[in-house]
């Protein structure tokens, strides 16, 4: 029995850039990576719901005619809300510079006024 | 026809979890996707791209002109960007397996140490350069990897990571390109009986295991540069219940004698080795044979009859999957080489051995059946997908009698 090695996980040989603008290739192989866990646990998902079938647990079908009342509605649409907030915190951030003008003059302004001592 | 071909099972083969072959799946259907319907976009996106060219007095003649301006159009950076990462999940998603499944895989492949054919792997050994300058077809690591000291690990991923990358193409066991050559050599060769067989850059025996088949009594070699690749072949071959042997030699100077072997073959080999490499390879062919023997590369044929769009496609291998010698291999005069190292002239030719996928239908292994095989087999396979022309290219040569 040996010890469990770290196998390399990068390249020897540099990756091309494929995208003309900084950045895209890496957001790109981001949300590949995203689509691959989604397909990952909707097959993980999908073999619970024929293991439950094995046990007699239509889960399926009972999904399908589940009612939700009206706290799970609730709690529901407050993880829905939470989820946008995480997702869109970006556009957060520019709704507020744009809501406070904050921009990379006044951004740059304030640093050589706390480097000088002005502020 | 959904593609369901399922790897066959073995004590060697690295053992997923749920998720992990989940991760598997997806790369490896990720793959058949881009094929099928990203790539045929780039034809008419080609036609385009060169009526502009033409418009303003440029012809794209050659592939180079051809990939400077396809290189520039969003849809085909979208599509090689998404080759590459497909190709980068694949290796990833075999990795993580690898490793959690590292305790069970490394006494497997010791318990299978003096079983089966000899394994020969020296103290030193220089690995070629052209093998190590960058890690091929961007599996991590490469075919020498020293991450693992109990060195079979690239083995490993490379049995894992090749079929996903065939997409099952290659049978259960991925031994479609032997399987072919060996039904080639039966049908062109009747009565050709080897006595000895030798297997250039055997990997982890994917090809060299069904020479077993086709000649039950050949001494059959395998060998490769990499270390960790010959003792995971041994130990695979041992447990599928071969003999045959193999060892780390390099195929530009082995360490077997004069005449003494009746077929040297290789598969997928020649475009991972060097401009410079592979005269001696085909020089040390002639060397090993008897007179009378048969020299058989399957590879990738030349570019000289492809128009430039497809040179394009295939090149792009080169510059966006690792494999630095993919595109020159194909400029080489191949025929010239095998006659310079002195194979008989009227001997030396390239043919195709035809895809054998419907061999596996009647196998029980899973996702083989009938129908998928068939849709396989009856699929015109095109520039930039898996096996184009839907059949190996084998560069053939005897040395005279």
């Amino acid at each position: 029995m040996t010890d469990t090695p770290h196998l390399p996980r990068t390249v020897r040989g540099k990756r091309p850039a494929f995208h003309p603008t900084e950045g895209v290739d890496e957001v790109m192989s981001m949300v590949v990576v995203l689509a691959q866990e989604m397909a990952v646990l909707r097959e993980r998902f999908d073999t619970a719901e024929r293991v439950m079938a094995a046990r007699g647990i239509d889960l399926a079908t009972e999904i399908e005619s589940f009612e939700a009342d009206d706290d799970v509605l609730r709690a529901r649409e407050q993880a829905l809300q939470s989820f946008y907030d995480r997702l869109f915190y970006l556009q957060r951030q520019r709704r507020s510079e744009l809501e406070n003008k904050y921009s990379d003059e006044a951004f740059v302004e304030t640093l050589d006024k706390v480097a000088t001592g002005d502020i | 026809m959904l593609n369901t071909f399922q790897q066959g099972e073995h004590a060697l083969l690295p053992r997923a979890t749920h998720d992990e072959r989940a991760r598997q799946n997806f790369a490896k259907g990720l793959r058949g996707y881009i094929q099928r319907e990203v790539l045929p976009g780039l034809t008419p996106l080609f036609s385009g791209v060169s009526a502009k060219a033409r418009a303003k007095g440029d012809e794209l003649a050659t592939r180079h002109d051809v990939r400077k301006a396809m290189r520039r159009e969003p849809y085909f950076q979208s599509y090689a960007g998404l080759n590459r990462t497909a190709q980068e999940l694949l290796w990833l998603s075999v990795i993580d397996a690898i490793e959690h499944d590292w305790n069970r895989l490394s006494a497997e492949v010791e318990a299978r140490a003096g079983q089966g054919g000899e394994l020969r792997i020296p103290e030193n050994f220089d690995v070629p350069r052209y093998v190590t300058a960058l890690d091929i077809h961007c599996m991590p690591g490469g075919y020498a990897s020293a991450a693992d000291p109990a060195q079979f690990a690239a083995g490993a991923l490379y049995e894992r990571g090749v079929y996903l990358y065939a997409m099952g193409y290659g049978g259960p066991f991925n031994d479609g390109k032997g399987r072919s050559v060996c039904n080639y050599l039966l049908k062109h060769l009747p009565g050709f009986e080897p006595a000895r067989i030798l297997d250039m850059g055997c990997s982890v025996g994917h090809s060299t295991l069904p020479y077993e088949e086709a000649y039950p009594d050949a001494e059959i070699w395998g060998i490769d540069v990499g270390a960790p690749l010959v003792r995971y072949a041994h130990a695979r071959a041992a447990e599928l219940g071969s003999k045959v042997n193999f060892a780390q030699m390099n195929a530009e100077h082995t360490d077997f004698e004069d005449g003494s072997f009746d077929l040297v073959v290789s598969h997928i080999m020649l475009h991972e080795t060097s401009g410079k490499a592979m005269p001696k390879i085909f020089e040390e062919c002639f060397r090993l044979l008897r007179p009378g023997g048969w020299m058989v590369h399957c590879d990738l044929p030349p570019f000289d009859l492809m128009d430039p769009l497809t040179q394009f496609i295939l090149d792009n291998e080169t510059y966006y999957n690792n494999e630095p010698f993919w595109g020159a291999m194909r400029e080489i005069d191949q025929v010239s080489l095998a006659k310079k190292a002195g194979f008989e002239a009227d001997t030396v030719r390239f043919d195709t051995a035809p895809m054998v996928i419907q061999a596996y239908a009647d196998e029980s292994a899973k996702g083989y059946d009938k129908d998928a095989a068939s849709a396989v087999a009856d699929r015109e396979f095109k520039a930039g997908e898996y096996a184009p022309g839907g059949g190996w290219e084998v560069l053939i040569a005897r040395k005279g009698a």
